[in-house]
C-alpha cells in the first residue's frame, strides 16, 4: 500500500469534498489544471488527481495499469471513490477491469445501443407525459422532486421489466445517498433504500428463474460466460448497475439546463425548432454541466506519467470537470458555454472501456424531458432563491430542490403507460 | 482517401454516427462496424466530421499516400473553417 510519507511530486493542494470545491467547481479546477497536470494530493491518504485530458484519457484506456478494482481496500469497499467508500460484498460493474468486464459488458450494451433506444423512444415519451401531466394545471413544481429525479427511475424500471409502482422509492435512493452527507437522516433513508433496490434486483433475477419473461433480465439468465451459465448474482449486479447509473445522473444534467434555460430562455425556441441546434448543445450541456465530477483508480503496477512516479496501491482521481475545461481540447474559449459547439469531444460519459454504456438513453431521456417542458410550460421560471445543491459534489453533482413557476396548460390525457 | 477505424479503441461513444450516419454505421451493440473503408469525394466532409466527433481519438482519415490527416485539414474538409 502507498503511504504518503514517501515522495510525490508535484505536491498540489486539492480537495473535492473542499468547502471551496463545493462553493466553485470551475474556479477550484481551473486553477488546479493551471497548477499540475497531474499532482499528488495529500488529503483523504494521498491520491493523484488527473486534470488534463490527454493523461485522463490515457489512464481510462489502460486499465492493465490503472485498475477500478478493489487493490488494498478493506473488504467490501471501493477504489471509485476517494475516500474509500463502502460498495458491498460483491464488486460492481464499474469495479471489474477487462477481461472480466468485457463478457459483461457485452449484455449491458445489448440493451442499451443507439438501436433500441430507438425503438424505446414511444415509451420514454410517454413517461415525461405522465410526470408533466401530474403538475401541468397547477402551475408550479418543483422540478427536481416532480420530475428529473423520476423520469430516468421510470424509464430504467420500464426498460428492464421492472414494476413501476414503487418509482418513487427507486428515485429517492441514489438521490439520497448521493446527495447528503453520512450521518443525516436524508442519507442515512438513502442506504436504507439503495438496500432495499439491491434486495429488489436479487429478487428480479429469482423470479425471472422461476418465470423467464421477454425482458432483459431473463435474457442474461440464458448466456454462458466462459463456456458456464451466467451466475445469477452477476445478473443482479448488472441490474443493480442499471439502476445506479440509470437513476440520478441524467436527473442531475436535466435540472442543471432546466436552470440554466430559466436564465437564458432566448435559447427556448430554438431547441425546440432546430433539431440539429438541439443534438449541438446537448453535447454543450453534457460537457460544461457533468453529472459525474470524478472516477478513482487505483495504480497496479508502477509507471510514470508526465514525471509523476507512480507506485502500485497509488490511488488516482480523474476529474472529468476539468478534462471538460481543458484548453488543450477545447480551445481559449473552454470556460464558455458555446451551445453550437463541434467539435465537442467531452469525457462526460467516461472514456475507454467502461464508457457510461447509458449515454444513448440519457441523451434520449434529457432531448425528449427538454422538448415537452419546454412546449408545455413555455414560460417557466426557476425560483432561484429558493434552489439548492447537493451539500456535496465530490463524484456526482446535482440539485436538491428546484422550485419552478409557470402558466398551468392542460393534461395530455392519459398515457398508455402508467405505473404498475 | 480512407477511413481508419481503431477498434481496439472505439469504446462505443457512437457520436461518428450521430454527426455523420451516412459513412459510419454502427454494430449490433453500437460499436463502429468497420476498420476501414475508401470514402469518396462527395463523403468526405461527412467522413472528417465523424473523425473530428470521436472522444476517443479512434477514427483517422488518410490521404490516398497513407498520410494520417491532422486536425486542421480535418476541420477544413469538414468545412468548419475555410
Amino acid at each position: 500500500m502507498a503511504t504518503t510519507t514517501e515522495q510525490r511530486s508535484p505536491v498540489i493542494d486539492f480537495d473535492h469534498h473542499s468547502h471551496e470545491y463545493w462553493l466553485d467547481i470551475d474556479g477550484y479546477i481551473d486553477r488546479a489544471r493551471h497548477k499540475a497536470r497531474i499532482g499528488w494530493s495529500p488529503h483523504h491518504g494521498g491520491f493523484w488527481v488527473v486534470t488534463r485530458a490527454k493523461e485522463a484519457k490515457y489512464i481510462a484506456k489502460h486499465p492493465e495499469i490503472f485498475s477500478s478494482g478493489r487493490l488494498g481496500q478493506p473488504d467490501g469497499y471501493t477504489n471509485l471513490n476517494i475516500p474509500s467508500s463502502f460498495m458491498g460484498r460483491e464488486p460492481i460493474m464499474q469495479e471489474l477491469d477487462p477481461p472480466e468486464h468485457g463478457k459483461y459488458r457485452r449484455l449491458v450494451n445489448e440493451t442499451l445501443a443507439p438501436r433500441q433506444v430507438m425503438e424505446f423512444l414511444g415509451n420514454i415519451d410517454q413517461w415525461v407525459t405522465f410526470l408533466v401531466d401530474r403538475f401541468i394545471e397547477k402551475g408550479s413544481c418543483n422540478f427536481v422532486h416532480d420530475f428529473t429525479s423520476g423520469v430516468s427511475a421510470l424509464v430504467t424500471l420500464n426498460l428492464l421489466g421492472f414494476p413501476t409502482d414503487e418509482w418513487e422509492r427507486y428515485s429517492g435512493s441514489f438521490h439520497n445517498t448521493v446527495g447528503h452527507h453520512p450521518g443525516t437522516p436524508e442519507f442515512e433513508y438513502g442506504q436504507e433504500l439503495v438496500a432495499w433496490v439491491s434486495m429488489k434486483c436479487a429478487e428480479m433475477t429469482a423470479e425471472r428463474m422461476r418465470h423467464p419473461a421477454d425482458d432483459a433480465t431473463s435474457k442474461w439468465l440464458t448466456y454462458e460466460i466462459d463456456g458456464k451459465p451466467i451466475d445469477p448474482e452477476r445478473v443482479t449486479m448488472l441490474l443493480f448497475h442499471f439502476m445506479g447509473g440509470g437513476t440520478e445522473t441524467t436527473g442531475s444534467l436535466l435540472a442543471s439546463v432546466l436552470n440554466y434555460l430559466s436564465e437564458h430562455p432566448e435559447h427556448r425556441q430554438r431547441l425546440l425548432d432546430d433539431p440539429d441546434f438541439m443534438d449541438l448543445a446537448t453535447e454543450e450541456f453534457l460537457r460544461v454541466f457533468p453529472p459525474a465530477k470524478a472516477h478513482g483508480r487505483v495504480v497496479l503496477e508502477d509507471t510514470e506519467i508526465d514525471g509523476c512516479q507512480m507506485k502500485r496501491g497509488d490511488r488516482v482521481l480523474i476529474s472529468w470537470v476539468s478534462t471538460n475545461r481543458d484548453e488543450e481540447v477545447f480551445g481559449d474559449d473552454a470556460d464558455q458555454i458555446i451551445l453550437d459547439r463541434f467539435p465537442n469531444r467531452h469525457s462526460s460519459f467516461s472514456n475507454g472501456p467502461h464508457r457510461c454504456p447509458g449515454s444513448h438513453i440519457a441523451r434520449a431521456v434529457f432531448q425528449e424531458s427538454i422538448r415537452q417542458i419546454l412546449t408545455r410550460m413555455p414560460d417557466y421560471r426557476v425560483i432561484s432563491e429558493q434552489v439548492t445543491r447537493f451539500p456535496k459534489q465530490d463524484i456526482l453533482g446535482g440539485y436538491s430542490s428546484m422550485p419552478a413557476i409557470f402558466t398551468p396548460g392542460p393534461r395530455w390525457g392519459t398515457p398508455a403507460l402508467q405505473p404498475a | 482517401m480512407k477511413i481508419r477505424v481503431d477498434t481496439e479503441s472505439c469504446s462505443g461513444q457512437a457520436r461518428c454516427a450521430a454527426v455523420a450516419g451516412d459513412v459510419y454505421e454502427l454494430d449490433d451493440v453500437g460499436y463502429n462496424a468497420t476498420s476501414e473503408k475508401a470514402v469518396g469525394e462527395g463523403a468526405l466532409a461527412s467522413a472528417c466530421r465523424g473523425a473530428l466527433a470521436c472522444p476517443e481519438g479512434a477514427i483517422t482519415i488518410v490521404d490516398d499516400d497513407g498520410n494520417p490527416l491532422d486536425e486542421k485539414q480535418l476541420r477544413k474538409l469538414a468545412r468548419l473553417e475555410s
